[in-house]
């Protein structure tokens, strides 16, 4: 079978005159070809270079997503843990002042006021995500705080404030193993006689009772988590702002190297267009050197 | 070299051809394969991406549902003691009566005592409205358990948690009980007011363990959010080296037909230059 029908080409180009013209043609096409094959080249490793800056591109967008969920899990969670200090602060004052009447002194105590929050507290999912964290020295959170030393430098407020305060967090690991299930039954206690034969050193404002002591701790480490995440809270704002400034580097030499690919192209346009001038120059030359001996030849 | 016959070169040129000209159809053919493959991937990553949407709507609603709840907690059981003990001293203590302004003040103690009461009821139905409707949801439904309907059905049957626990009252039918938030409570008894009191206790102790309950489906659901979200970037990464892939092949052919129709032009000189046409 005939791939290519020869004999159609063999009868347009057996035409002696048009012989030249075609292979001008020929040449020109074959120069157009080596352009297009360099452009495509030329493509393809830009391309490549884009792709590779590009995944990088990904995985600074998707760290980014991250940091700024981070910083915002952390800025909420800050808000909460303000609230219920807030709360249980407003809440404490006034039956703190009532305690310290006649009428308040003889219906609060202890159990009635700082129980429920300790009780509560200890049995919340939250709650015991941290137990386990600051458990252990080596933790989630100390990861975190190494790699803010990473980031910052050694001396740096952040790190220093971050370690400062997760150390504090870590002394409260004793603290952290007590059991306050135990007081189910005082929380949920339907017997009159237990409510009301209470011990007068369970009132509120004797502040030296165990469960009160225990409760000052929990505000306490409260109220230093809240610190915690207030340095964690900036060190990912700051890892947000700097991924923001890695995906704009990267854009600009993605943006860059797309300019240079058309600016390449351009340039190897000329330097072949040139190449292809001077060929064409001694071809033609070569032809018509061929052509004067051919006439010589015939004149003898 | 007689006229018409194919030199070395040409024989070359042309099975060069033929090599790109097969080189761009199997580059095509690889495209078409890998959009088909592409357009896959993209679909199941729209799917995950809408499926971690939908779980993580329901976790917000979970985690905000239990938000109210705990509030309602901490207030409660900070006022547990509060209404019995004032109206104990109020009963037996005649110097603490003194110490409020009249009678009426004490009237308004035991008005708000009863009042407070029906407010946690109402409080309790918010919370089981909120519930109930999360367990129509039909990303919770796609876990195909009762968890909360079963919390919802709980709480929302008052009398039956009553019933169940008659051996904390001093009443003993749950009617009996119904009635002491219904009538006038001038009459009412120190065991009356206890009753009272261990009804909002109980009402608070059965939502407290039946929301202790919906904590590991919480916890599960986080879990597998997580799992969702990891699936999801590897999928985002498949997608991406497709992609790649693609513009590879499609490049790869752009080069191979223009490789070809360059093998042809210098298979056409050849044969002028070499006058063998």
């Amino acid at each position: 079978m005939k791939i290519i029908n020869l004999s159609f080409f063999s009868r347009y180009f057996k035409n002696n005159q048009n012989k030249k013209k075609y292979l001008k043609f020929i040449n020109i096409g074959i120069f157009f070809s080596i352009f297009a094959i360099t452009a495509a080249l030329i493509t393809f490793k830009t391309e490549t270079t884009i792709d590779t800056l590009e995944f990088e591109l990904t995985e600074l967008h998707n760290e980014k997503k991250e940091s700024s969920d981070f910083s915002e899990i952390f800025s909420s969670l800050r808000k909460e843990i303000n609230q219920h200090l807030n709360n249980e602060a407003n809440f404490n004052k006034l039956y703190e002042f009532n305690s310290s009447t006649l009428l308040g002194n003889k219906i609060l105590t202890v159990n009635d006021l700082y129980l429920p929050s300790l009780f509560l507290d200890f049995q919340s999912s939250d709650f015991i995500y941290l137990q386990d964290i600051f458990k252990n020295d080596d933790n989630d959170f100390k990861v975190l705080e190494d790699n803010s030393e990473l980031f910052y430098g050694e001396e740096n407020w952040i790190v220093k404030g971050l370690k400062e305060s997760g150390q504090k967090l870590r002394e409260y690991k004793d603290f952290f193993k007590k059991d306050f299930s135990d007081y189910y039954d005082d929380i949920f206690n339907y017997d009159l006689e237990k409510i009301i034969n209470y011990s007068s050193e369970t009132r509120v404002n004797l502040y030296r009772d165990v469960i009160y002591d225990d409760y000052k701790k929990l505000i306490n480490f409260w109220s230093e988590l809240e610190n915690y995440l207030f340095y964690l809270n900036v060190f990912f704002t700051d890892i947000d702002k700097d991924t923001a400034l890695q995906i704009d580097e990267n854009q600009k030499e993605i943006i860059r190297l797309s300019n240079q690919e058309n600016q390449t192209i351009i340039l190897a346009f000329i330097m072949q267009f040139i190449v292809f001038i001077i060929i064409q120059f001694f071809e033609i030359s070569a032809t018509q050197k061929e052509l004067i001996n051919n006439a010589k030849r015939k004149i003898k | 070299m007689r006229r018409g016959k194919l030199n070395k070169s040409t024989y070359v040129y042309l099975l060069l051809s033929a090599f790109f000209t097969i080189f761009a159809y199997i580059s095509d053919q690889l495209v078409i394969n890998f959009e088909n493959k592409n357009r896959i991937l993209s679909i199941d990553y729209d799917d995950t991406q809408t499926e971690i949407k939908s779980l993580n709507a329901l976790e917000n609603n979970l985690e905000n549902y239990g938000m109210q709840i705990d509030n309602l907690f901490y207030s409660e059981l900070k006022n547990r003691n509060f209404y019995i003990k004032n109206i104990y001293e109020i009963e037996n203590n005649k110097d603490f009566r003194q110490l409020f302004i009249d009678d009426r003040s004490i009237e308004n103690l035991k008005f708000d005592f009863v009042n407070s009461t029906l407010q946690l009821i109402f409080n309790i139905d918010k919370v089981y409205e909120n519930y109930y409707n999360l367990s129509y949801d039909d990303t919770y439904l796609s876990f195909e358990n009762d968890i909360l309907k079963n919390f919802s059905d709980k709480i929302i049957e008052l009398d039956k948690i009553l019933e169940f626990n008659l051996d904390k009252f001093n009443n003993k039918s749950v009617e009996e009980l119904n009635k002491l938030l219904e009538n006038d409570f001038s009459n009412y008894t120190l065991s009356d007011w206890m009753d009272i009191r261990n009804i909002r206790l109980v009402y608070l102790e059965t939502l407290f363990n039946e929301t202790n309950k919906i904590e590991p489906f919480i916890e599960n659901l986080e879990k597998i959010i997580e799992d969702k979200e990891l699936d999801l970037e590897i999928k985002f990464k498949n997608i991406k080296s497709t992609n790649n892939f693609i513009n590879y092949f499609i490049l790869s052919g752009i080069i191979s037909q223009i490789l070809t129709l360059l093998f042809l032009l210098l298979l056409f000189r050849s044969l002028l230059l070499n006058k063998q046409i």
